[in-house]
């Protein structure tokens, strides 16, 4: 009775202090957590104790201490790991399994929201494990989600660090309107942005001014205790923390805050407060040809700085269109999106001064900002440098240096003396009123190029040289600056077009470092990992020869923390189209026994085309099979696919190419395809007329080949026809059927269907397939299996419904055969979702365990038999179904794929009643089939 | 404040390493490791780019911190078929002014998930470049990366839950379907023409199965009239390489004869013919073998006779390529790893254990 009492003390401690936080929170409507229990690690390790010897005494969970349950299930929650939650609990509850019922321990939790406002689960992760949800969520940030919480904060960390100033509110707004996973758990703990802004400030060791707090300090403190204790992710949540801690918030959600003393201590950095203005880009198409653009700096900065907002646009109902005259006009909020990112195409050399934008209306604050950032001063020629990875830039200053190449597009004919002694190539670029050239100087220019050079107006020095090392330049493409991340150490290699006695480095608005060359003509230096922000380098050098000063080489640089690779991907991630088997033939995928898989960045738009060749090789045919965003199921995909290949339509088209490629686009991203290659054949099928066909002989053999033909009427009884009655006609029975030419052991069969011009009744809609021997026996169905299923052409209406639905019904009668009536009733009862897939255990064998068995396990007979095989005897073996191996592989080859059955798989003439003899086996291997066929239909609902 | 630190090529390797999301240490000279992230973070930042534009984008990145800047190319072009055959990255169709042509792009990221609980994982996952996971990621020397991690489906479900791809480890590797070595025989027998048409081709070089397996170079002889039956073979052409073809032959007479062309545009003839011979001796109750040479944490499986790339490929993945006598090929992997490649090798090329033990 001891324990009794002291879990009764534990229930009133619990209700006192529930309702405390719940009368605290009320004003706020903030939500009470089981989590804020109250309780010490030495308490809730007394309570699992106390817990423990109740249920071993009464057998029962005792509803008098339900919120101490509630309690203990929470902290099981905050530990769990993402998997298993019950096995924790039983762990912690070992007579649990015995006497517990977890139905009961939600029915607590939901009390627990009601008495005392508890935050209710919610969300698709909630419905998907209704119970559990409820102490998961109840813990808060368990420790699973915490991981995500430091990955998700390292990658923001510079987001939160930077932006000015932000209140509570806008702290929760970007963790949950930034997270990118994939996690609908994290989804839904984010929107708990009170809290998640409390632990954000909590991590960089912030203390929040407010009356009411959405968490207790002491579980506040626990949280962010067991942040330190993991692993990686540890590590990347101090680098977060380390950034936070120079951020700065504003520790309230509400106007008329007060800085915190370190906030208020935090020296302002100055930012680099460069103006920048467009400049031509250009990129290479070929070696001749090259598309010019124009960059548009970083506009969303400056106009905020400036006090404007999006909404200030919209009011003032302001527009703005490229200053071609002919695009639409756009809402000005939309300045906004430009971040120095972007460009815009330039069709005409500009002569005058340009404006790359032109305005509807004025909005006079903005104009001041935007004036200098959208112009494009006049100029007659202009010079680009190219780059290290082959597009070319703008350089402001018009000097040239040797050993680099350039572009120069110029508004005037440049004079043919000056292009010959530069050697100056044309190039095309498509921009009216201009030409294009391309100037590649070599280590040494001549005087008669140096007077050249000074006719176009362009300077010639000497100078030193600066080169990225170690990385490949990323280069910004608004402002020509090379692009680092924080994480990147940034190198340079030295060199200069003369001797140098003597370096001097500046960075930034530090002290100059001189030194000497460490070798003749190449030296090293790194600037380490540089801060987040905009950097200046400029070198100079005292050349040896004179003693002056070389000119002075000057590269910007931008330090940026990585981007989340989940949105940067889409933008630059290319597609992949692959057939799965690799060299599956057409009718093989049409089967379904083989799969496309595309390979695509997320949320992106792929377009799948069918492309059909003819023997010459040309291309007769492209039809649009369909588009569909990324990602996509690839059972899902190809089963569309089969759909438009099968469909009337391409049917001729099929037959009449040679080679068919399906080919996957991405946009402007380019494309991938795959092939299906068809061999040309001796003996072909042709349609006469709207119900009979003929067969064409171009063998040239003396011996003639068989001719056979399973009607549809009686899918399994073949039809002798003559050979000469083929050549000249053969009328089709029915709505059609298979038909067969045999010749020196090589079969050319197609399915052939009678094409109806009226529909009578809706009868005529369907095609079905019957079977006409009413004793089959199943080595007939067998054979008859085989000849519908490798036949791979398919002529007229609904053809692939024909031979699909012959299969189907020789299959089914094939199991009706081995496994008797009851069991086929059964099996279509779980088909059509009348009954479930469990209750059919007992039809398979007494010990259900079987059965059971033979569903936990996937079974993937087309890719993997030998691990199928391998299983199956296992579980025969185990629940001493069948010790005949031979037996039982031939039980499982006749579920899976029965027309694959060959005489070498049949032990004895009597196996089939044999196998009838032990229906445990055949119906086990049955089972197996429906099981995988009830999973890949689940997964094609969920999919759905 | 940055501090500007004048530093040698040795220093200068590591740091670059260490920006790569390498180990800085242990790279005293550029590593193919390094070349592969190299590779994956240019294409990522330049994409589209064509081949031989990223190539020298790498080559000017690296050329001051190489012995010899041919080498360094040479690497280069090789590192960068790995990694187009890995997965990292990928090679597409543009159609511009009507005309056709492949540039490079970074596939997303994806993982394989091994039969041993490791990970590969693919792609680039942008600026950096390999995905960071809770497991760290180990860098092979051919450049590919994985996990192993303690708990495999904590780890898978991370990368799911980062946003990777799931692939299966057949599609990934671009290896055939799983045949019986009979029933691939039968298929290619099938394609034989159906008419035989006797015809001596002169300097026809077959491989002849009745030969042991231990010397491939030897197995190959110029036909003969006690020949009979169905035997790889390659013949002249005016131009070009020689062609590999199948031929049924009786008493040194060529009766039929079909070319071995693959339909996949990435897959090679020789590959078909050598993945045809092994089903061909493996029919024939005389499997090729593999030496397995186990030694503490590592192994070496040796091959007399060749392997096909997808094969080849996913034992350079895994291990390292080395040189033993008497052997065409070599690979040194972990001994952890020896089952599983055993088992794949005799589902996929029927391969059999030299000692006779069995796969477990």
């Amino acid at each position: 009775m001891g324990a009794c009492l002291e879990l009764s003390d534990l229930q009133e401690r619990l209700i006192q202090q529930y309702a405390r936080l719940r009368d605290c929170r009320v004003s706020e409507n903030y939500s009470v957590y089981a989590i804020e229990h109250g309780l010490t690690v030495d308490e809730a390790s007394h309570v699992q104790e106390l817990l423990n010897n109740q249920l071993a005494s009464s057998m029962r969970a005792d509803r008098a201490h339900w919120l101490v349950w509630v309690a203990a299930a929470t902290e099981v929650g905050y530990r769990y790991d993402g998997l298993e939650y019950w096995d924790s609990f039983e762990r912690a509850f070992p007579k649990w399994r015995q006497v517990g019922d977890r139905n009961q321990i939600r029915n607590w939790f939901k009390r627990f929201a009601t008495d005392f406002n508890g935050l209710l689960p919610s969300g698709p992760w909630a419905r998907q494990f209704p119970i559990i949800a409820w102490p998961i969520t109840q813990a808060i940030l368990p420790r699973y989600l915490q991981r995500h919480f430091a990955d998700h904060l390292y990658q923001l960390r510079h987001a939160l660090g930077r932006s000015t100033e932000l209140t509570l509110d806008d702290i929760g707004d970007v963790l949950s309107e930034r997270y990118i996973g994939h996690s609908s758990r994290f989804v839904g703990f984010l929107q708990q942005k009170a809290l998640t802004a409390r632990i954000v400030m909590a991590l960089g060791l912030e203390d929040v001014a407010e009356v009411v707090s959405p968490i207790e300090n002491v579980t506040l403190d626990r949280i962010v205790r067991d942040f330190d204790k993991l692993g990686s992710s540890g590590l990347r949540l101090r680098e977060a923390r380390r950034v936070l801690r120079n951020a700065r918030f504003i520790n309230s959600s509400k106007p008329g805050y007060i800085h915190s003393a370190r906030t208020q201590d935090r020296v302002e950095e100055s930012p680099a407060n460069r103006t920048e203005q467009p400049r031509l880009i250009a990129r290479p198409i070929d070696a001749q040809t090259w598309s010019i653009l124009l960059t548009i700096p970083d506009l969303a900065t400056p106009l905020r700085r400036a006090g404007l907002s999006p909404q200030d646009f919209e009011r003032a109902r302001v527009r703005f269109r490229p200053h071609d005259g002919r695009s639409a006009w756009i809402p000005g909020r939309a300045l906004f999106s430009y971040t120095g990112k972007s460009s815009e195409p330039l069709l005409v050399y500009p002569i005058t001064e340009h404006h790359a934008f032109e305005f509807d209306r004025t909005l006079t604050k903005a104009e001041t900002v935007l004036r200098e950032r959208l112009t494009l001063p006049a100029k007659r020629l202009r010079l680009l440098k190219v780059r290290g990875d082959g597009s070319a830039f703008e350089v402001i200053g018009q000097h040239v240096r040797g050993n680099e190449s350039y572009l120069l597009v110029a508004s005037y004919d440049i004079a043919k003396t000056v292009v010959e002694t530069l050697r100056l190539v044309p190039l095309q670029a498509g921009l009216a009123d201009s030409s294009l050239w391309r100037l590649d100087l070599h280590k040494s220019v001549t005087s008669e190029q140096i007077e050249a050079l000074k006719s176009l107006g362009l300077g010639y020095v000497l100078s030193v040289r600066l080169d990225p090392l170690g990385l490949t330049p990323r280069w910004n493409l608004a402002n020509g600056s090379l692009e680092f991340l924080d994480t990147e150490t940034v190198l340079f290699r030295l060199s200069s077009d003369v001797a140098v006695g003597e370096y001097s480095i500046a960075v930034d608005e530090g002290s100059t470092v001189r030194f000497k060359p460490t070798t003749a003509n190449d030296t090293i230096f790194s600037l380490g990992s540089m801060a987040v922000g905009s950097h200046r380098i400029a070198v100079s050098a005292i050349g040896v020869a004179t003693g002056s000063k070389i000119e002075t080489e000057e590269i910007a640089i931008e330090v940026r923390p990585a981007n989340p690779w989940q949105n940067a991907i889409s933008g630059k991630a290319g597609i992949s189209v692959n057939l799965e088997p690799r060299e599956a033939p057409l009718e093989q995928f049409i089967d379904g026994d083989a799969l496309i898989r595309i390979v695509a960045p997320p949320n992106r738009y792929v377009k799948l085309e069918a492309c059909f060749y003819s023997a010459d090789g040309s291309l007769f045919h492209e039809e649009m099979l369909c588009q569909f965003g990324t990602p996509i199921l690839d059972q899902k995909l190809s089963d569309l696919v089969i759909q438009k290949l099968t469909s009337d339509r391409q049917i001729e088209f099929i037959e009449r190419a040679v080679r068919i490629e399906l080919v996957a686009s991405l946009d402007e991203f380019g494309s991938d395809a795959i092939r299906f290659e068809k061999d040309a054949e001796p003996l072909r099928w042709l349609r006469l007329d709207e119900t009979s066909v003929r067969l064409s002989d171009d063998s040239g053999e003396e011996a003639h080949p068989t001719v056979e033909c399973y009607d549809l009427n009686a899918a399994e009884q073949a039809r002798t026809v003559e050979y000469h009655e083929a050549l000249e006609e053969i009328k089709l029975v029915g709505k059609g059927g298979l038909l067969v030419a045999t010749h020196n052991g090589r079969r050319y069969a197609a399915v052939v269907t009678a094409m109806q011009s009226q529909l009578g009744s809706f009868s005529d809609l369907g095609i079905p397939a019957h079977i006409a021997t009413p004793d089959v026996r199943p080595d007939k169905l067998i054979n008859a299996l085989k000849r519908w299923r490798s036949t791979r052409r398919l002529i007229g209406p609904m053809a692939f419904m024909a031979r699909r639905n012959a299969i189907r019904e020789l299959a089914q009668r094939l199991e009706y055969l081995l496994c008797g009536k009851d069991w086929v009733d059964a099996v279509d009862a779980v088909r059509t979702g009348n009954v479930a897939i469990g209750e059919l255990y007992g039809r398979v064998f007494y010990s259900r365990g079987y059965a059971s068995g033979l569903r936990a396990y996937q079974w993937l007979y087309e890719t993997e038999e030998a691990a199928s095989i391998g299983e199956f005897l296992r579980l025969n073996a185990l629940y001493k179904v069948c010790d005949d191996v031979p037996l039982s592989r031939l039980a499982l080859k006749l579920a899976f794929r029965p027309s694959g059955v060959s005489r070498s798989d049949l032990p004895s003439k009597t196996v089939f009643e044999t196998l009838k003899t032990n229906p445990a086996l055949i119906r086990g291997a049955y089972f197996a089939r429906l099981a995988t066929e009830v999973r890949m239909q689940s997964a094609k609902s969920e999919a759905a | 404040m940055s501090t500007v630190a004048i530093i040698d090529r040795s220093e200068a390797l590591q740091q670059t390493a260490k920006s790569l999301g390498l180990e800085s240490r242990g790279h005293a000279t550029i590593t193919r490791s390094m070349l592969a992230q190299s590779l994956r973070r240019a294409v990522f930042n330049a994409a589209p780019i064509a081949a031989y534009a990223l190539r020298e984008l790498v080559v000017a990145a690296l050329k001051a911190l190489a012995d010899n800047t041919e080498t360094l190319k040479m690497e280069i072009e090789e590192t960068l078929r790995d990694v187009i055959a890995m997965g990292d990255i990928l090679e597409m169709r543009t159609d511009f002014s009507g005309r056709s042509d492949i540039v490079l792009r970074p596939a997303p990221p994806a993982f394989i998930e091994r039969r041993d609980g490791t990970f590969v994982i693919i792609g680039i996952s942008g600026d950096e470049i390999t995905p960071n996971l809770e497991t760290p990621i180990i860098h092979h020397a051919s450049g590919l990366r994985s996990a192993r991690p303690a708990h495999a489906q904590t780890c898978r479900a991370e990368l799911l839950n980062l946003g990777l791809i799931e692939i299966p480890e057949r599609l990934w590797l671009h290896a055939p379907a799983v045949l019986d070595a009979a029933d691939f025989v039968a298929l290619w027998k099938a394609r034989l023409p159906t008419e035989f048409n006797s015809e001596k081709i002169e300097d026809l070089e077959i491989l002849d199965t009745a030969l042991p397996t231990s010397f491939y170079k030897g197995r190959w002889v110029i036909i003969r009239a006690n020949h009979t039956g169905l035997f790889i073979a390659r013949r002249r052409q005016r131009f070009g390489s020689r062609l590999w073809s199948l031929v049924d032959v009786k008493d040194g007479i060529v009766q039929r004869l079909t070319d071995i062309r693959t339909n996949d545009s990435r897959a090679r003839d020789c590959d078909e013919a050598w993945r045809l011979q092994a089903a061909m001796d493996a029919a024939a109750g005389a499997p090729q073998k593999v030496l397995v040479a186990e030694n503490g944490l590592t192994s070496i499986l040796a091959f007399q006779g060749p392997l096909p790339t997808w094969a080849a490929r996913r034992l350079s993945f895994i291990g390292e390529q080395v040189i033993m006598p008497r052997a065409l090929l070599a690979f040194k992997i972990s001994t952890d790893n020896v089952d599983d490649e055993l088992r794949w090798l005799g589902d996929n090329l029927w391969l059999a254990r030299a000692d006779g033990r069995e796969v477990k």
